[in-house]
């Protein structure tokens, strides 16, 4: 009888026979698997990221228009404002019962290309940017005073620019990245402040007070519809006021139920996004069908995978036959060389599957480097997916079913014509 | 009854032109237990399908081969490939050594479908035929005289009670041959296992007391003989 060990070393010595080829094969199972687990891990850690983290508010108030817009604009400080408020929405919802904290949010400038949030010393508590997580400072930081021209930037922003406590800041006028024709504003603003990080997009945001915005030198208010410019040393009345948006902290699940019929069904001024995870999601769910094409390629990849096995074993069977029909006249049963064959294809699905993990490891890490840099989100590549186990299983199934093919041919080997047959 | 018996044994196969060609034809033939026998035959005379005819590796059209009282013919092939790998010992006339294996492995491999690997066992039989410095080297690195060592060392690694052997020497020289054939009689005798050798090599047969000439028993191989003796040129 023979031993699976006996069996194994046979078929470890037939891969190293033909080494390249077996590399080649393992190599494009790798990233087969890889590329599966991949699609599955990324597109499943950026909606968790994205639509299920424990926000420290429930909804964000702005102007009339998309939701979708107004949460990636104040919650992703992705996209452009779809507008501006008056500050008496602003009033009006700070002394509504229903509304715990409400924090405006005043934008429209960058500095280096990240963007430049006007608002309340409120942002650095009692507001929680995630539940029970306030900002808190690096060491010889603080909040900015509103009366100043102060400002506290995020932890991305001070490790890109390099600025420091004490340096000086000019905003200049746009939320993108700073073009030629784009306004650098005369204003300088001293850094009082550098946040810890905090591994979402508030790391990529500089925050100064809301007067600091509204007198910034060409920035003209229309709270009223006609524009007024600020003057110095004149208070700003607050009916030439305005904000891109307002975000909110409610008391109790059924004030977003209300507040949303009374802005969404029964206002016409405002837009009341929430909750901020449904409607995140509602971006995961418009753009699933691209997903599901991406899944659909990458099981099509898997499946060439599979060919690939199947085509360097099936091209190595014409020069084997002698080998199987020696293993026959020592005694080996058909299906002993039918299973060393299923075994090759096994070990090449199996090493390929395990080195796909380190082809996962380097997606999920260029995948998490990029969404990083490009909205300050921090996916978590050690997040487990039910993928890791279903596709090494999956290919190793794939693997099994391309060796059939090669394997009945060696099974079905005839051994005295093999070995010439009668003299 | 002998060892091994052979009755009314035929095996044929269809040519190229679609006639039925007799290869076999052998109404008695036995060996008894430890017996030595050389049988001569020229090529084409059927030689080598014997052989995969008493090994299980072809089956007959009809007829009997009993192997210590048991009958082979109409064995399932598994249970042939089963009784190959206990009972058989066979070395082939080219030999058939796995080129990817060493000297050492080929043994072991013979013994994977029997008994089980054991290395002290196939380490002694290749040391017995004169390979100890060469266990680990791999078929392309042997002389074509250590080869057939190794062939031998692979035949009697599972204690067979038989040992065929088809044109053991074809390959090797004068000298080589009638040293391999020495070794390879020597250890049947001294394992206890019957050999069978045929061979159309006129040294190697007169070094058995047992000789035959194959077309004497084989009809089949008498008669296409005499054809080809008496077709016109």
């Amino acid at each position: 009888m023979s031993s699976f060990f006996g069996l194994w070393k046979l078929v470890l010595r037939s891969l190293r026979q033909h080494l390249l080829s077996t590399c080649v094969t393992v190599v494009s199972v790798a990233l087969a698997t890889g590329l599966v687990m991949g699609v599955f891990a990324v597109s499943q850690q950026s909606r968790m990221a994205f639509a299920g983290g424990p926000l420290g508010f429930n909804a964000v108030v702005g102007a009339r228009g998309s939701q979708l817009q107004l949460v990636l604009n104040t919650v992703f400080h992705l996209e452009t404002s779809p507008g501006n408020v008056p500050w008496s929405l602003y009033e009006e919802l700070k002394e509504d019962k229903r509304v715990e904290l409400a924090l405006p949010f005043a934008l429209g400038d960058n500095y280096a290309g990240f963007r430049i949030v006007g608002t309340t010393p409120e942002v650095f508590g009692p507001f929680e940017y995630e539940k029970g997580a306030p900002f808190t400072f690096q060491p010889g930081g603080r909040a900015f005073d509103p009366r100043r021209r102060e400002i506290v930037i995020g932890a991305s922003v001070a490790q890109v620019t390099g600025l420091r406590v004490g340096d000086h800041v000019n905003p200049s006028h746009g939320v993108e990245v700073n073009r030629v024709e784009d306004h650098v504003h005369d204003e300088e603003f001293v850094v009082c402040g550098i946040l810890n990080p905090t591994h979402s997009p508030n790391d990529r945001v500089l925050w100064l007070p809301l007067e600091g915005v509204y007198r910034m030198s060409g920035h003209r208010l229309r709270g009223t519809g006609a524009e007024y410019e600020p003057k110095d040393g004149v208070a700003i009345p607050d009916e030439h006021k305005e904000l891109s948006a307002v975000l909110l902290k409610l008391v109790g699940r059924g004030s977003g139920f209300q507040l949303a019929t009374k802005y969404n069904r029964l206002g016409k001024e405002a837009t009341f996004a929430w909750p901020i995870g449904a409607v995140m999601a509602q971006l995961f769910e418009k753009l699933g069908w691209m997903a599901s094409i991406l899944e659909i390629v990458a099981y099509l990849v898997m499946v060439v995978a599979a060919a690939s096995i199947l085509a360097s074993l099936y091209n190595t069977m014409n020069e084997r036959r002698r080998e199987f029909a020696i293993l026959r006249a020592l005694g080996a049963r058909r299906s002993t060389v039918f299973t060393v064959i299923l075994l090759e294809a096994e070990a090449i699905a199996l090493g390929g599957s395990l080195l796909g993990f380190g082809v996962l490891a380097g997606i999920l890490a260029g995948a998490a480097q990029i969404v990083r840099e490009k909205t300050g989100v921090v996916i978590d590549p050690f997040v487990l997916h039910p993928a890791y186990l279903w596709t090494p299983l999956g290919m190793m199934a794939l693997g099994g079913l391309a060796g059939l093919l090669p394997a009945l041919k060696a099974y079905a080997t005839d051994v005295a014509e093999t070995l010439s047959g009668g003299s | 009854m002998p060892f091994l018996s052979i009755r009314d044994l035929h095996k044929s196969y269809v040519d190229p032109t679609g006639q039925h060609q007799t290869v076999i034809d052998i109404p008695s033939f036995g060996l008894e237990s430890g017996e030595q026998v050389a049988l001569a035959g020229r090529s084409g005379c059927g030689k080598t399908t014997l052989l995969n005819l008493i090994a299980g590796i072809s089956t007959p059209d009809r007829g009997s081969i009993q192997f210590d009282g048991k009958e082979l013919v109409g064995l399932s092939t598994g249970r042939r490939d089963r009784f190959r790998a206990q009972s058989i010992g066979y070395v082939f006339q080219s030999f058939y050594l796995l080129d990817g294996h060493s000297a050492l492995e080929n043994v072991l491999l013979g013994m994977q479908f029997g008994p089980g690997r054991d290395a002290v066992f196939a380490t002694h039989l290749l040391t017995a035929l004169g390979l100890s410095d060469r266990l680990h080297h791999r078929p392309s690195q042997l002389s074509i005289g250590q080869r057939q060592r190794v062939a031998v060392a692979r035949a009697l690694a599972n204690r067979p009670r038989l040992v065929l052997a088809d044109e053991p020497t074809g390959s090797l020289d004068p000298t080589s041959a009638a040293e391999a054939m020495g070794l390879l009689r020597g250890l049947c005798e001294e394992h206890a296992a019957a050999l069978l050798v045929v061979s159309h090599d006129r040294e190697t047969l007169d070094g058995f007391e047992s000789q035959l000439d194959l077309a004497e028993i084989n009809l089949a191989g008498s008669q296409r003989a005499r054809s080809a003796a008496e077709s016109p040129r």
